[in-house]
């Protein structure tokens, strides 16, 4: 029995109001967010569910989960995930976001205008988006040599012949 | 993490000699570990112990959330497709279960902490029915893809064991080996025009000019094959770019499923935790000298509803 | 413990080794289920102890085939049956062994003894950590029946993607021992925080606990994004849900970006806990203090966060953005920094320290110089500008093998040797230990030093023919290997006839030179002389318990002190050891 009152000491049980007071939070903030999507915010839409949803998860992170009360480390251990997340996240973003061009560039090249049906003869031409004195040396060889096969061809359908 | 079933198993001697199981006699609870001093240490290194776990899991589901940012990032036009075929109303449903069942799921720890045997119980049950809740609107959600063949991924390659059998006997006897097969949704019964996929996609990109072109009141329905056929020349919604949009909303739902298959799979076995839990709590195994598995597995439960939260704005939400 | 006072007086040793058998964790039980389902960490660690080993002769038979291959020009296997041993020689290393061996076989067994504790936080999620790697292996070993997989152990997609090789298996068993590894790390993680002793504050840990800690924070963070990854390829290749295929609007540098954000910290671990049993080795085996303690101990945790702001310099020539690959290369400097701090570290502990030569302390030293190597060899991968030369050519392999092979697995056996007393209760054959550590080292720098040479001159990796690389000088006809006649145009790598010979036969040499230490430390186990407590004059924790110790770790709690201070331990002859005297 001592034991057990020893037990009781380190024991923080959340209060069942204080429970219910966030309950009653996450469900309005909830609502919230369906509200939200009636609104048109001009490409903001996105920052504004993701950022409800943090405090959302924020609530349930410390009043559920106990991290207001618990020892600090918890809590350092989830944020340190988080961080971890937006690392991998923002870099890969970024990453990809600066390499877009080169690859609208390629595409660019690409896409022609389909030969009219009484023709057959494939054409010497380059592609009608040719461009000239692009920055992208490797594109540019790319194009030229692939042109009179690719020319017949959707950019999908190629893609897909070398893909599988 | 929890070192319950330690009580169990033989406890052994310094001296390495076994002896039979017998709990420790010096007025520490049964549950308690040898390798443990005080079940207040016990209880913080489980506890932080499901932490270090939890944190796995969120960088678990990271590699998701990156495919979901990048793929949405270059070709958002897929995504807004995409948001057509979810039901938002499912999706909220489900968001208000979950966050009910983390509500009792709290509940439950506070009881287990105070040795209110019974309440715990019920607690326990009701999170478990919210659970099986949440999988049944899932069902809903699925079969209704099915039905509309939105499946993920655009071709099927059959790795399994009839083609290893097949390859195996090829190389034994010396010849070719077979290739593995490849079925395309096609050849599963997808036909996007079939199922009004492209008309869908048409009539709602129609719809959405018309709200920016005219105001709120204009309806696509009001309109004629010409004036459609029209706005269709506009748009650059031609056969072929519908045809294309509709296959690759197989890419999308490949991100969608995974999402919310993992996110599933998860609950599944958040829900086979919480049955152990549940019979263990009608066994009077809880009380307020040993809670740690309600504890730790409502960590668990509580970061389920965590990733919902965020998966809910993410896919249902897209506008 | 075995403390004598008088010369002549029988040790507490002796006096129980003469009454007959003293039951330690090995013999106390002796069923297969006491094996199968035990939960004492120094059986789990005695497991994977010989899991790893039989995994790395596995690995060293790929090994040996990739040698073969590339020991004369031409083909002599097949194309498509070199892809298939490169790729599962790294495969069977990488994943079966070098990321479990000392995290799980060696700290296993090490931790809790080092921190005075009965057992680790959850010993029975240490023994399903095992329980995930045999079931890991019998994945590869069915991959091996279905033929292998030949995508290289990075599994690049689209190639992984659309191979028809057995590559679900490969991946399911991968992503198996993933979890085998966060469990251990977040075993390792809380036995740190929770079963230290009182008076043990965190600088006053060895620093194999730190390395460990370390080695800990890295699996639970990065692994589980492997996991994830695996599990995308495999529905990419199954499903084609199309997220690594740009005709379904994927992306294939994202795999990359996925892979490598696991695979660059994934050589954090298998470094750290080497570097762990370096410091350790180090200062026992030279009887002096750890200099430096502080900064090795933070520069561990510095290696095990900044390794993760590195990823991308594996993707420097794979269209990864200029500006990203500017950062990363700027940073993978700055990880260079804390492990040339422990380097330095290290020297300084020699320096005028009393430097016992034995097999630990000699396979410590080969660490010293081949990590050395290895490690500024990487400054030319990381620097962007030299890159572009070197990508994907043999220096590459050459880096990877010094920090890989002539660290973490050096580090390994040294460790092995330096605890096999404390795991076996058996000392191994001293000389013969010190001669097969020079004919390893002799080896390893004859296998691998031309490939630094042959690699900067442009051989590319995975090539199983090297015919078009050799040299020919500029209008002399020649004929190839396959009988075609051809004119010179003085292009090729000079001497990579003789330099490709010369890296097979030590590769030989060096596979011998590790199936005999394998060899004469099993033999050890039948006729080796019988360890005393602390034949080494350790001062941590898991020397002042018998050896081998009884299953509880200790029979009273040992009090915390000083891990490096060696002052009052004293060698007793009589016993072979050494022996801690109060003043």
């Amino acid at each position: 029995m001592e034991a057990q009152h020893k037990e009781d000491s380190h024991v923080h049980a959340m209060p069942i109001p204080l429970l219910a007071e966030v309950f009653l939070a996450l469900m309005a903030l909830t609502a919230l967010t369906l509200g939200a999507t009636l609104i048109d915010w001009h490409g903001f839409g996105l920052a504004i569910a993701l950022g409800i949803a943090t405090v959302k998860a924020a609530l349930v992170a410390l009043y559920f989960m106990h991290l207001r009360y618990d020892s600090p480390f918890n809590a350092i251990v989830f944020v340190t995930a988080l961080v971890f997340v937006w690392l991998f996240l923002g870099i890969v973003l970024m990453d990809s976001v600066h390499y877009q061009p080169l690859i609208e560039t390629y595409r660019a090249q690409q896409v022609t205008v389909p030969p009219p049906p009484a023709e057959e003869a494939a054409p010497a031409t380059p592609t009608a988006a040719a461009p000239p004195g692009q920055g992208e040396s490797e594109a540019a060889p790319n194009g030229s040599a692939d042109s009179p096969a690719e020319s017949e061809q959707e950019e999908g359908q190629k893609d897909e012949g070398t893909g599988e | 993490m929890s070192s319950d079933a330690t009580a169990a198993a033989p406890q052994e001697t310094a001296a390495g000699e076994p002896t039979k199981g017998q709990a420790p006699s010096h007025g520490h609870s049964r549950w308690l570990s040898h390798h443990f001093d005080t079940s207040e240490q016990q209880l913080y290194s489980n506890k932080l112990g499901m932490w270090i776990f939890l944190l796995t899991e969120i960088l678990f589901f990271s590699g998701l959330f990156c495919a979901y940012a990048v793929y949405r990032r270059n070709n958002p036009q897929m995504f807004d497709d995409g948001h057509l075929f979810l039901d938002t109303r499912m999706g909220a449903i489900n968001t208000a279960v979950l966050i009910f069942s983390s509500f009792t799921m709290a509940l439950a720890v506070r009881f287990a902490q105070l040795s209110q045997r019974t309440a715990l119980t019920i607690a326990l049950g009701i999170t478990l029915a919210c659970g099986f809740v949440f999988l049944g609107v899932k069902y809903q959600e699925y079969s209704a893809k099915l039905e509309h063949r939105l499946l993920p991924g655009q071709t099927y390659y059959m790795e399994c064991a009839g083609v290893w059998a097949q390859r195996w006997s090829a190389w034994l006897s010396g010849e070719e080996l077979p290739e593995y097969p490849v079925r395309t949704r096609e050849a599963l019964g997808f036909h996007p025009k079939e199922h009004h996929l492209t008309e869908e996609i048409e009539k709602h990109r129609i719809q959405q000019y018309l709200n920016a072109a005219r105001g709120p009141a204009a309806d696509v329905h009001d309109l004629s094959q010409e004036q459609k056929q029209q706005i269709k020349n506009q748009l650059g919604l031609s056969e072929e770019e519908l045809l294309r949009r509709a296959n690759n909303l197989g890419s999308f739902f490949g991100i969608y499923f995974a999402l919310t298959g993992l996110h599933a799979l998860h609950v599944i076995c958040g829900i086979i935790a919480l049955t152990w839990l549940f019979v263990r709590s009608l066994l009077h195994h809880f009380g307020s000298d040993y809670f740690d598995p309600v504890e730790c597995t409502g960590l668990y439960w509580h970061l389920v509803d965590l990733i919902w939260i965020y998966l809910f704005p993410l896919l249902y939400l897209i506008d | 413990m075995a403390t004598a006072t008088r010369s002549d007086e029988l040790s507490d040793f002796d006096r129980a080794a003469r009454s007959g058998r003293v039951l330690n964790y090995l013999n106390h039980d002796k069923r297969i289920r006491s094996w199968v389902f035990t939960l004492d960490h120094k059986r789990v660690g005695v497991m994977f102890l010989a899991s790893v080993v039989a995994s790395l002769v596995l690995g060293a038979a790929f090994a040996v085939l990739v040698r073969m291959e590339l020991m004369y020009p031409g083909l002599y296997f097949s194309r498509e049956l070199y892809h298939r041993f490169f790729t599962l020689h790294g495969a069977v290393m990488i994943f079966l062994f070098v990321i479990p061996a000392t995290p799980s076989a060696i700290g296993n067994f090490v931790l809790p003894l080092m921190l005075g504790a009965k057992d680790v936080a959850f010993p029975r999620l240490n023994l399903f950590s095992y329980h995930l790697y045999v079931i890991a292996a019998v994945f590869f070993v069915i991959t091996l029946a279905l033929g292998g997989i030949d995508t290289g152990w990075t599994f690049y997609a689209p190639y992984s993607v659309q191979t028809n090789t057995a590559v679900a298996t490969a991946l399911a068993g991968a992503f198996l021992l993933g979890f085998g590894s966060i469990f251990t790390g977040i075993n390792f993680i809380v036995t740190t925080h929770t079963l230290r002793p009182k008076d043990m504050t965190w600088m006053k840990m060895p620093l194999m606990v730190w390395a460990l800690y370390a080695t800990s924070i890295i699996q639970v963070l990065a692994t589980p994004v492997l996991a994830i990854t695996l599990v995308l390829l495999v529905a990419e290749r199954l499903l084609g849900i199309g997220v690594f295929d740009p005709a379904k609007e994927g992306d294939p540098v994202l795999y990359q970006h996925l892979f490598w954000f696991y695979s660059h910290p994934a050589v954090y671990i298998m470094i750290l806990p080497a570097m762990g049993i370096i410091s350790e080795v180090i200062s026992v085996h030279s009887r002096k203090h750890i200099f430096g303690y502080t900064a090795i101990a933070w520069s561990s945790v510095a290696i095990a966060l900044l390794g993760f702001l590195v990823w991308g310099h594996h993707m420097f020539m794979s269209s990864q953005s200029p500006l990203v690959s500017m950062i990363f290369s700027a940073l993978t400097f700055s990880v260079a920094i804390p492990s040339a701090i422990k380097v330095f570290n290290w020297i300084a502990t020699l320096y005028k320290g009393s430097i016992h030569l034995t097999t630990p302390m000699c396979y410590a030293l080969i660490f010293i110089f081949l990590f050395g190597l290895g490690g500024l060899t990487g400054l030319f991968l990381g620097a962007l500008a030299t890159n572009v030369q070197v990508h994907d050519t043999a220096f590459v392999v050459a880096h990877f093998h010094y920090v890989m092979v002539g660290g973490a697995l050096m580090a390994f056996i040294a460790g092995v040797h330096h605890w096999w007393p404390k795991i076996t209760g058996k000392m191994y054959y001293e000389p013969i230990g010190r001669i097969t550590a020079l004919v390893i080292f002799i080896a390893f720098n004859m296998t691998y030093f031309p490939q630094f040479i042959i690699g900067a001159q442009g051989m590319p990796r995975r090539y199983a023919d090297f015919e078009e690389q050799i040299y020919r000088p500029e209008g002399v006809p020649y004929t190839t290997v396959d009988g075609a006649e051809m004119i010179g145009d003085g292009t090729g790598i000079p001497w990579i006839r003789e330099w490709q010979i010369i890296s097979s036969i030590g590769g030989f040499l060096f596979v011998a030179g590790i199936l005999t230490v394998i060899v004469y430390l099993l033999y050890s186990l039948f006729a080796g002389k019988r360890a005393p407590e602390n034949p080494w004059g350790g001062a941590t924790m898991e020397w002042a318990t018998p050896s081998p110790p009884p299953y509880d770790n200790f029979e009273e709690p040992p009090t915390a002190r000083d891990p490096y201070d060696f002052s009052n331990l004293r060698y007793d002859a009589n016993i072979g050891g050494y022996v801690r005297y109060e003043q």
